[in-house]
């Protein structure tokens, strides 16, 4: 299936600074990239640079086929990390506004405006103007019209600031079904928890350059680091082997570490000789904080991790 | 394109409609400079009459035909009476000699005071300058001055419609200008570049602030249509075919003072919200906007009638107001289009007023028209 935007050797300066730089990035249909990376580090510039806002100096970009034109940019939905909504405008109006503008007739825009309104659990608000509600309640217009339409391609630069946990699930369902139905997602943002459990790509950018860019499933395997958690009875003698480096307790389990280059099969034989004592044993795999940090200390050996 | 175009101007329209900044444009603003403006403009000469002291029994005599071709109530005295407020001397006794002097006893003089004795004045002078025989020549075919009359009311009018339509067209393009300004310096923006091309976003904001600049200019077009109308049935009697200058100036003034304030507050008002769109106290303009074009007033006044007196000054008005709503018309274009748009929209206000000429006959020589009609007016 061919990629729904790519990107290659893309560089933008903005004056002195090298917002991004000589970037290859693939985006295929039916995916939710995580496209993560401290302030600065070019993740806006390049979401920009595939809608076609921010014109590269260098490099080719292609959206849904082509360079990015009218055409192809109508079929984006797009949620600006900044709410610009008019202050004026009611909800409904507002949503009705831009399916109109994507060709629907009034009918149909109705129609999709009141049903996204109802999903994104904005019923009471459908009437009232932007400037009345709260910040957690633009956000959801703001993907209310990035969704409406739905769009094969769907940039979210941080999607789920300012929304309540309840309403983080509600957008993450509703982001989960558009790439069930297809959509592309890519997701920009800081919030590295809530990530982890609906990105299943994750692209790292670091100083405008691409520092990952894995499937987020590999890139944890890849990053695990042989430790696991045990939790057994009795005398716990048999879990030291050759393959074990380190053993810590950790309230009523312990803490194993395997050496690099060896795997748990020494681990798993020894309690297999030591019938009833192991009850369980589990990988303690990387978080996608944790893949995060890993990379920060990569590049800038200064980064710490927060406590 | 063009079902966007309609879309997008169709959508502003509807946001403006809602805002009560809108329709305090549109209803309470013009109410509060109606009242303000009209009393001044409409009163007759006549309610209360001059005083006027002459020394010389011919020079009375001259006085009370000027002011009973002028229909004007005047008090003629020896002396002034010790209760008047306002009295015009004339100094001198031959009428070739005529030093006219206005006294007032406290206070500002009063416009209209100052405008009818400079108007007797006028008339005095143009009677003394008349032969016997011209005179009777005069009276005969009954031309009298209602001309000079008539320029007179017109002197009087036509800066008031101007100014009056300038503030509307400020207050409108302002309004408009600075709101669409700070929507589409936002985000919401490239939400909506996405799929639309930029000529659909011009065009439709063309259209969108034409169409809010004609419902603008609504009610104040009703005054434009009525009050002409009413004059000439007022004047029917003495004299109809003067209508015309009525029926065509005053509603042509009118449309080229809107359409100059609007330009010139589009731009004005596109700046102001580009700049201010992250200040929370300078966002506040458009909730002022009212009271400083109150404020403005007398400014825009004296220019309307300057551009009167000087009409090329006419052109001045509307060639500044698209180099500068340029910039806030063609947001969302990339940046070389913003001087072709600019030279556009330039073209498009000359070929307005060279319509508007044409349509009233003016075709060759308008200004110099202009000029001499003004002039001969004051």
């Amino acid at each position: 299936m061919p990629p729904t935007a790519r990107l290659q050797g893309v560089t933008r300066t903005f004056k002195d600074v090298t917002a991004v730089a000589d970037l290859d990035l693939e985006l295929e249909p039916g995916r939710i990239y995580g496209l993560l990376g401290p302030n600065g580090s070019g993740k806006t510039t390049t979401l920009r640079t595939m809608l076609g806002l921010v014109q590269p100096d260098r490099g080719v970009v292609e959206l849904l086929g082509g360079p990015p034109n009218d055409a192809s940019r109508g079929r984006v939905g797009f949620v600006p990390e900044q709410r610009g909504l008019p202050d004026n405008s009611k909800v409904e109006s507002l949503l009705v506004f831009i399916a109109r503008m994507r060709g629907f007739s009034r009918a149909d825009a109705k129609r999709r405006a009141s049903e996204w309104i109802d999903r994104l659990d904005l019923g009471e608000k459908a009437s009232d103007r932007v400037k009345t509600l709260s910040n957690g309640q633009q956000q959801k217009v703001q993907i209310a019209l990035a969704l409406l339409c739905e769009p094969e391609v769907i940039f979210m630069d941080e999607p789920l600031a300012a929304l309540d946990p309840q309403h983080q699930d509600l957008v993450n369902r509703h982001v989960r079904e558009a790439a069930a139905n297809g959509a592309t997602v890519v997701l920009s943002t800081h919030r590295l928890h809530e990530a982890q459990t609906l990105i299943d790509h994750v692209v790292m950018m670091y100083r405008g350059t691409k520092v990952l860019d894995q499937p987020l499933e590999s890139a944890i395997e890849e990053a695990f680091d042989g430790t696991w958690r045990v939790r057994a009875t009795g005398d716990h003698s048999w879990i030291e082997g050759p393959e074990i480096d380190a053993i810590t307790p950790d309230g009523n389990d312990l803490v194993v570490r395997i050496a690099a280059g060896e795997n748990v099969r020494g681990l798993l034989s020894r309690a297999a000789e030591a019938p009833g004592q192991l009850r369980s044993i589990e990988a303690v795999l990387p978080t996608l904080f944790d893949l995060y940090m890993t990379h920060a200390r990569r590049h800038d050996p200064a980064a710490e991790i927060p406590q | 394109m063009i079902r966007g175009i309609v879309v997008y101007a169709l959508h502003g329209i509807e946001e403006h409609l809602r805002s009560w900044t809108f329709w305090l444009s549109v209803v309470a603003l013009p109410a509060i400079i109606t009242i303000a403006v009209l009393p001044d403009v409409l009163s007759s000469d006549g309610q209360t009459p001059l005083h006027v002291v002459a020394p010389s029994v011919e020079l009375r005599a001259l006085i009370e035909d000027a002011a009973a071709d002028s229909e004007m109530d005047i008090a003629l005295h020896k002396v002034a009476p010790a209760d008047a407020k306002v009295v015009l001397h004339f100094d001198g006794d031959a009428p070739g000699d005529l030093k006219p002097r206005l006294v007032v006893a406290k206070g500002d003089a009063p416009r209209r005071e100052n405008r009818r004795a400079k108007s007797l004045v006028r008339q005095i002078r143009k009677r003394a300058l008349l032969t016997d025989a011209q005179r009777a020549l005069l009276d005969a075919a009954g031309a009298d001055d209602s001309d000079e009359l008539d320029d007179a009311v017109l002197k009087s009018l036509m800066p008031a419609i101007v100014g009056l339509f300038t503030i509307f067209g400020l207050y409108a393009g302002f309004s408009s200008a600075t709101s669409l300004t700070k929507s589409r310096d936002e985000e919401f923006f490239n939400v909506l570049r996405l799929g639309t091309p930029s000529a659909v976003i011009f065009l439709g904001g063309l259209l969108e602030r034409a169409a809010l600049g004609a419902i603008v200019w609504l009610p104040i077009c009703v005054l434009v249509i009525l009050t002409p109308i009413l004059i000439v049935l007022g004047m029917a009697v003495l004299q109809p075919e003067n209508a015309v200058d009525y029926l065509v100036w005053t509603p042509g003034l009118a449309a080229v003072g809107t359409l100059a304030g609007y330009l010139v507050a589009a731009g004005a008002g596109s700046v102001a919200g580009h700049l201010t769109r992250d200040s929370p106290v300078l966002k506040g303009t458009g909730q002022i906007a009212p009271l400083l074009l109150l404020f403005m007033m007398p400014a825009v006044f004296r220019i309307s009638e300057y551009s009167i007196t000087e009409p090329t000054f006419l052109l001045v008005i509307p060639a500044l107001g698209p180099v500068i709503a340029a910039k806030g018309l063609v947001d969302g274009l990339p940046q070389v289009w913003i001087p072709i748009v600019g030279l556009l929209q330039l073209g498009w206000c000359l070929a307005a007023l060279r319509l508007g000429a044409w349509a009233y006959g003016l075709e060759d020589g308008m200004f110099d028209d202009l000029r001499r009609r003004f002039r001969r007016a004051q």
